[in-house]
Order: structure tokens, then sequence, then C-alpha cells
């Protein structure tokens, strides 16, 4: 059999397994989610088809709205702060020298614990009169609202995510790092060139694929923030830490109305799919 | 070949020996964790278990959070929900609605029906139809540090105005005035209700086709819980959801929390370094009448089960013929039994605590069973409650939004009426 | 004496770094050890009065299958792991290398399976595993969690940077496409592997809501779905909440640290042709 037919069969066969397994566990699952969005099902007994109702009412709750900006408000902090702590913790561990493996450790171990655990620290500590406040006096500022204040509470979710996250795309980063062939340096090296001048004209060109992985997953994971936001605040106060997948998580699971919630989750799917989509395009110009 | 034969033999011989075991009936009984109360119905599901070899109850605990919201919905929608699990009042309401649980009328006895304590019974009965049984019965005060109530001459208040300037006096650098539930939450709700009863208002009609937050007392009732956190005499966030009494007011936290009568076993188990004394809550005005609210998890039947006999008879049985109400209830001194007879046997252990005698003879009278109101009545409540406390909004601004937006649910609203007669 | 200088901020930098990483943790510990009163006194202690252990052993008292449950989790991570590890890997290499009509769009529809959320999926799942006979079986916790793009999403953009002069030799040679993979490929693909493993094992050792709706008696449970049993809605201690935290960490943690060695040295010992 020809050369090509063997590679496209190949082809097929490899990733066939996860295609078949996303298919029934994910796509198929999303589908009946889509499916509940025509819906209104409370949770229990049966469905009642109500149509576009409640795509409908998206666009006449405030909450809904709100709930987008404050992902949006979320996201545009979170993916370039993320990209850059852990760009920079990766160059600062990345080469073997005495005790760096500990360090290593340290920055990963958040990664090691559960969202959940890593949420309930932070609460503990965001306390009124807790560590942080404690801290802030030391330092002459008066006790502030933390977790009780809007922006603050937003602020808080932001560190939460980083300090979970941030080990996480540095070990990324070290993968991609080390995949730099030291013959670029050397030549760099040898040229003269300054070390922002590698890191600028070597490394950053370099690292673009894994760059774009880091950009589209922590674009998808500040999206789809879910267990710290549930720990740290239930999405309060009043909707100040409440993302569009925690709205719909709310009035699923704890309003009932799972029908809106899946209409929210679709929408919340859309978006994501235009906004990595961009991410991709900015990031391939000029590639094939 | 021969050992492969042999194998697939055994296998078969186990198969059946195991299949006809299978003469028993077995039944799943659903319920969420709750480590201190578990082994005591463990041992009464065992009790059950061993003297009724052929219907087997496999009891069942699931985590707290997701017990209602995800665990429950999950398995009825895929057809395989618990034969027996507990309910709280506002999601008898939701099943009800569906037409999910078993009437269980004609399987409790006229006695048994008049031995429950009319409030409690009213709970699981919604318009006239007996759907589940209840347990316990949980009414809410608010408990008090004595010692810090002594340092600052403070006595108990009797109105609104006396509570607010107890918390503004008892908030200090040290601690904090009154702890109330700031979490968007069922359990938030519940414990604002006769905070809103007791300001002399209601949320609607009780034939549920008006909707009436639209009043002095509601309004006075969101200002409340409004200026408690924005004056600072409440913490605006608290460790752990404020039905822990231990995290919170027994830590120092504060020299108040509103909390329920459960709070007696965990002060009793670790006991803070205070003295501690509970009062019920005062009404707006001195001359007004006081309310409290009692919750309690009830008994219910899945109306799908293969075994609606066996299932509402484990359910009679559990209730009516153990001690299980006494050792759950009186023995742990931290609820009230759903049954006259219990909670009579019970009244000199309930007088002997100080706690308990309080509950029992000033809170339980003036105590209105949970509102069953649908998720979406709740909603509404929640977001005018938490919009004053964190979103700048007017207690006005805010009755008025949720009136408008519960009247507007109560206009299409076509299930059952939830209202206790 | 520049070096030395930049080596020493670096070194100082690393530090103030970590102990803003640690500080948290800390207070995890800490507020395990602290006895009940103490945990929320004004103004915090950062050294505990005294060392309650209590809460500690009242875990194990109140949980005795939690050695069941360690046993339940290390053998679902580990299976998927194992297996989501290749099948992404031969996935990924399709995607990235193989030509074939309809690739493009396939890698898109992979990638756009990254943007559902979680919550929507969980009861559709539920119903679907129930169909297959899977609830409360270790084939209905295992087999859903091995499909993830997330896997697959990484090794593509390893893989489409592989220099092609090593497939192309190999090819020369008379190599089928597959073996190109299992021959080359993959043998290359060790650091990349280490750091999947350890997130795929740690994805699932902490996985938490799709466990919740499988598992239906208590023998299955995996440790973050038993250990959330802690939490009832009348008995909260936060010593005990903190503790029980801790042991659910210390088992990740140490796994970690075994792996990490092995992730670390794979990973410095990479970069193709040295």
């Amino acid at each position: 059999m020809s050369r090509k037919f063997l590679e496209a069969f190949t082809g097929y066969i490899f990733v066939l397994p996860d295609l078949l397994g996303l298919f029934l566990f994910l796509i198929f699952p999303a589908f009946l989610g889509l499916y509940l969005g025509f819906y209104e099902w409370s949770g229990v007994g049966s469905m009642r088809y109500v149509g576009l109702a409640n795509f409908k009412r998206m666009f006449s709750d405030p909450l809904f709205a709100g709930s987008l900006l404050t992902t949006l408000k979320l996201v545009a902090f979170y993916v370039p702060i993320n990209f850059i702590i852990s760009l920079l913790l990766a160059l600062l561990v990345q080469h073997p020298s005495k005790g760096v493996g500990l360090y290593r450790t340290i920055y990963f171990a958040p990664v090691a614990i559960s969202a959940v655990s890593i949420g309930l620290i932070w609460k503990f500590m965001c306390q009124p009169k807790g560590i942080v406040n404690a801290l802030l006096m030391t330092i002459g500022i008066q006790p502030q609202p933390l977790l009780g204040s809007g922006s603050q509470a937003l602020f808080i979710l932001l560190s939460t995510l980083l300090y979970q996250s941030a080990g996480y795309y540095m070990v990324i980063f070290i993968a991609g790092l080390n995949d730099i062939p030291q013959e670029f340096y050397e030549a760099a090296l040898v040229d003269g060139a300054a070390w922002f001048q590698r890191f600028r004209y070597i490394t950053l060109p370099l690292l673009k694929p894994v760059s774009l992985f880091v950009l589209v997953m922590s674009l998808l994971g500040g999206f789809q923030v879910f267990d710290q936001i549930q720990i740290l605040t239930g999405g309060g106060p009043y909707y100040a830490t409440t993302t569009t997948v925690f709205y719909a998580y709310r009035m699923a699971f704890q309003f009932y109305q799972f029908g809106y919630g899946s209409a929210i989750n679709f929408v919340v799917f859309l978006i994501q799919l235009l906004l990595s989509f961009i991410v991709f395009k900015i990031m391939n110009k000029g590639e094939v | 070949m021969k050992g492969l034969i042999k194998l697939c033999i055994s296998l078969g011989i186990l198969v059946f020996i195991v299949g006809s075991a299978q003469g028993q009936i077995t039944l799943s009984f659903w319920k969420f964790a709750a480590t201190v109360d578990d082994p005591i119905i463990q041992k009464y599901v065992d009790l059950w278990n061993t003297s009724h070899p052929d219907i087997h109850v496999d009891f069942v605990t699931m985590p707290w959070g997701d017990y209602t919201g995800l665990a429950l919905p999950a398995a009825f929608a895929a057809g395989q929900g618990p034969d027996i699990f507990w309910l709280s009042p506002g999601d008898i309401l939701r099943y009800v609605n569906e037409g999910m649980l078993l009437p269980l009328d004609g399987y409790v006895t006229e006695e048994e029906l008049a031995d429950l304590v009319p409030a409690a019974r009213q709970r699981p009965t919604v318009e006239g139809v007996l759907y589940g049984l209840p347990v316990e019965i949980e009414p809410v005060a608010i408990y008090y540090n004595v010692d810090l109530f002594e340092k600052y001459g403070i006595k108990i208040p009797q109105n609104w105005d006396e509570l607010m300037q107890a918390a503004e006096k008892l908030t200090t650098p040290e601690h904090y005035g009154l702890i109330i539930e700031t979490s968007p939450s069922y359990y938030q709700l519940f414990t604002w209700y006769p905070f809103l009863w007791s300001a002399g208002a209601d949320v609607m009609t009780s034939d549920w086709k008006k909707a009436t937050m639209d009043s002095e007392g509601a309004i006075a009732a969101l200002k409340l819980w409004g200026d408690l956190i924005k004056k600072g005499f409440s913490p605006s966030t608290t460790p752990t959801a404020t039905n822990d009494i231990l995290s919170n007011f027994a830590s120092g936290l504060a020299a108040m929390q509103v909390c329920g009568m459960w709070a007696i076993a965990a002060l009793t188990a670790q006991p803070p370094e205070f003295r501690v004394g509970v009062f019920p809550i005062p009404p707006l005005r001195a001359d007004m009448p006081r309310f409290s609210v009692f919750g309690g998890w009830n008994f219910v039947v899945n109306k799908q089960t293969r075994h609606p006999k066996e299932a509402a008879e484990f359910c009679r049985w559990f209730i009516f013929h153990t001690d299980f109400l006494k050792e759950f209830c009186v023995d742990r001194m931290s609820k009230l039994p759903s049954r006259l007879s219990v909670l009579q046997a019970g009244q000199a252990a309930y007088d002997a605590n100080p706690l308990a005698k309080v509950f029992v003879e000033e809170i339980l009278p003036t105590a209105r069973p949970e509102p069953r109101y649908p998720p979406e009545v709740a909603k509404a409540l929640m977001d005018a409650l938490t919009g004053v406390m964190f979103g700048g909004l007017s207690a006005e601004e805010a009755a008025k939004v949720a009136n408008s937006q519960i009247q507007a649910f109560l206009n299409t609203y076509t299930g059952h009426i939830g209202a206790y007669r | 004496m520049k070096k030395q200088s930049l080596t020493a901020l670096k070194y100082c930098l690393l530090s103030v770094l970590a102990g803003c990483f640690l500080f948290p943790l800390y207070c995890m510990i800490t507020a395990a050890l602290k006895p009940g009163s103490e945990v929320f006194k004004t103004p915090p202690t950062l050294i505990p009065s005294q060392f309650v252990w209590s809460n500690f052993s009242r875990v194990f008292t109140i949980a005795p299958l939690y050695p069941r449950w360690v046993l339940n989790t290390f053998i679902v991570s580990a299976v998927v792991t194992v297996v989501a590890l290749y099948l992404h890997a031969m996935a990924a290499y399709s995607l990235a290398r193989l030509r074939y009509p309809g690739r493009r769009v396939i890698f898109y529809l992979i990638i756009s399976t990254l943007m559902i959320p979680v919550t929507s999926v969980l009861i559709p799942r539920f119903v679907i595993i129930r169909a297959f006979g899977w609830v409360n079986t270790y084939w209905g916790l295992i087999i859903p969690a091995i499909p993830h793009a997330f896997g697959i999403f990484f090794l593509h953009q390893f893989y489409i940077q592989l220099p092609r002069e090593l497939e192309e030799a190999a090819i020369i040679d008379g190599c089928s496409p597959a073996g190109v993979f299992f021959r080359i490929v993959l043998p290359l693909s060790r650091s990349e592997f280490a750091a999947l493993a350890v997130f795929f094992f740690l994805a699932n050792w902490n996985s938490y809501l799709w466990p919740l709706l499988v598992v239906q008696t208590p023998q299955l449970k995996t440790l973050q779905l038993g250990l959330a049993g802690f939490v009832g809605p009348y008995d909260n201690p936060w010593g005990s909440l903190m503790a029980a935290n801790t042991i659910a960490t210390i088992p990740a943690l140490l796994l970690f640290f075994v792996l990490q060695r092995q992730l670390m040295s794979s990973i410095t010992m990479t970069g193709l042709k040295g």
C-alpha cells in the first residue's frame, strides 16, 4: 500500500481512541447540556420545553452581564500576570545549580494541593481578624474588609489563582526552555549579544508554541475557575466575584434552574471559542 | 482448556449463589454527611438490618455541600434516585411539584400522626397530604457571651434598637458585636426570616398570590442586617458558614451569634473560654410579637421506588418504633424531637440544661416552621439581602425590586402552595 | 565579582519567592495544630502555643477507611496517567506530523473541548455512565478521566517543533509511520511525559466532583471525596478541617517530590542533540 495511504491510516488510528473518548464523555454530554438549554428543569422530574426563553433571558439579566464583566476583568489580569510570573520563575530555576531543585519543588507545591484546600487556606488567612490583616497592621495599614469588599475579594481571588498555577506553568516553560538548542545561545554569545538580546531574539521566538499553549490554557482556565470562587467567596460579596461559569453553576445547582444554567454555559463556551481563536490567530501570524 | 472450563463452572456456581441470595430487597437511604449525627443513624440502620433480614437498607452519606445540588439531581436524572432520603422543607415542595415523593398518609396510623408535634407535622405536609416524616425541630435564637455582657453592662435586648446598641457597644478591636450569615444561601434566609416576621412583615400572603415585601417591616428587616454590616458591628465574612458556632462565636470572633439549637451540642463538646447564654430574637419594637424559625430534616420516600411499602415502613419504624429520636435529639441535647411523647419524656433533661431550657420554654412556642418558597423567591430574597449588605442598595430599593420579582413569579406559578395551614 | 552579586541577587529573589509560596502552607499546618480557641485569636499567633495532635488523630478515628481511599485514588490516578500518556501522545503526533484530510478540523474540535465548562457536563456524563452500568465502579472513575485535550494540546505543541531530519532518516530506512512514532519520537518525549505524568496524576488525585457522582458506597470513595465527608452542616471545627486537608495534601506532595526528581532530571537532560 502506498506511503500516503499508510500515513493517513495511521493518522486516523492514532487519534481515534482519544477522539472517541472525547465524543462520548465530553462532546456528547455537552450537546445534551445544550439541548437542556431549551428546556426548564428543576433537577428532579420532567423537563418543560421553553424554546429560546433561556437565551433571551440572558440578554435582559443584569447579573449575567455583570458576570461577563467580572470574568473579563479577572482574565485580563490573570493571563498576562500568570505568563510573566511563571516565565520568570522558569528562567530563574532553569539551570541546575545548588539547591535549585528545592526551589522548584516549593514553587510547584501549591499545584500538588487541591484547589479546595488552597481556597480554604487563603480564606482562612483573609479573615477580618486573620493573618493578612495582622500583617497589614504591622506596617501601619488599617484592617481591610478583604473578602468583604468586592474589589478586594476579586484581587484576592486573582492572587489565589496565581499562587496555584504559577508553578504549573513554570514547569511547562522549563520544558520549553530546555528544548531550545544550546548552540543558538553559544553562537549569540560569540557574536557579543547581551542577555536581553538573547532573550528577545532567541528565547521568546523559540518559545512561541509553548507560549501559545500557556496563553490559551490560562485564558480558558481563567474562564472556568470554580473551586476557588466557591470556597473563598461563594461568588460574593453580592456577585462581585461571580464569573459567568460560576453564575451558571449557581443558577443550576443552587437555584435549580438547570435549563438557564445550561444556556449560560453554552454562551460561555462560544465566548471562549472566539477568544482562543483570536489568540491562535495572533500567535500564528505569518506561520503556516 | 480444562482449567478454563473449571473456571467457568465455578464462576457460574458463584453467580448462581450470589444471585439467589438476592431474594432479599435492598433499599438505599441517602443523607448528607454529618460526622456527629451519622454514627447514631448507622446504629439504628444496623438494628433494622438485623431485625429485618429480607429488607436490607444501605445507608450512604454525601458531602453536605453537594447533596441537594449535585448528588440528588444527578441520581434522579439517571433514574437512580435513592429509595429513602432526607430533605429539608424547601426542597420538599420542589420534589412534590414534580410528583417525586410518595404520600405517606396510608402508611402511618392515626395515633402516630397525633404523636407528632403539630408544627413539625406541617413541614412535610403539602396541601393536606403528608409527604414525609419529620425528624427534628431546631429553633433559632441568639447566643451571647455572658462575660462580655456583664463587662459592658448590657442587658438582654428587648427590641431592635437595643440590639443595635448592644452590637455597637460590643464591637471592639478584639471582637465584633453580632455574627449573622453573610453568604447568600438558603441557610442565610432561614436565619433572617425571624427578623422579617418580628418586624410584622412577611414575604407573601398565605395564599401565595401576592408578594408583600414592599412593606415597612420588610424594609426594616433588610436595613437591620445591612446596617450591621455597614457599621462594622458584624464581620463581613466568617471563616465558616455560621451554622458552625465553634469556629465563629466560640472562638471569640463576636459577642453574639444568630444560630440554632444544634449549637448546644457543639458548645458542650468543646466549651469556649467564656460563659454562654442564649436569648430569643427580639422583635422590632418591644410591643410586637416575637418570632423564631425552626428547621429540621425529614424522611421522604422516592415515588419511583420499587418497594414503596418497605421503604415507608422503614421510615415509620425509624421515627415511631425506636429510641432513635430520644438518642438523636434528647440525649445529645441539641435538637427537639418531632414527637410529642419523646419531647415530654425528655422534659427533665431539657430543663436541666440552661440553654436548652430557654429554647423549650421561650423560643419554641414562638417558632414558625421554615418557609418552603421556590428557588426563584429565595433568589429574590437573597439578592435583596446581600444587595443591602454589600451591593450598595438601600433597603427601600432592594425591597421594591424583590417585591416585583416575587410578584412576577407568583403570577406565573402553577405548582402546589407551600404555605403552612 | 559581578557574577557573584548577580548570583546572590538571584538566590535572594528565589528565597523571597519561596517564602511567599510557603507561607500559606505554613498557616494551614499551624491551624491544624493549634487548640480550637487559638485558631482565630486576635492577633493571630504565628507559632501555636501548644501542639494539638488530636486533630490529626481524629481524622483517622473518624475515617477508618482512609487507607482504602488512598488506595482507590492511587489506582485510579496511576491507571489514568499511564493510559492517557500513550493515547495522548499518539493523538498529538498524528495531529502534528501525519497528513490526512480533516486533520485541522479534528485538532480544533479537540481543543474546543477545553472550553466546555465542567459543571455543564457532569449530569449528562453521569447518565451516560449509568447506561454503561459503570456507576459505583472503578471503570466509571477511570475511563471518563482518560480523554482530555490538555495532554494532546501540550504534546502537539512539542511535536510540531521537532526537527524533521530524524523522522526523515528513519523513513528512508524503511520505517512505517507507526514505527517512526514508537522508535524515534516516543523516546524523545521523556521530559514532556514526565511533566504530564505529574499533572495527570495530581489532577486525578485531587479530583472531587466526578467521583462524587460515580461513587455510591463508602468503600469506593476517593480521597478528596472521603475527606469532604468531614464537613457536615452542623459540625465544622476548623482545626479538623485543616488537619484533614493537610493529610490529603501529604501523599500528593510526597508523590510529587518523588516524581519531580525524575521530572527535573529528565527535563534538564533533554535538548535535542545536546
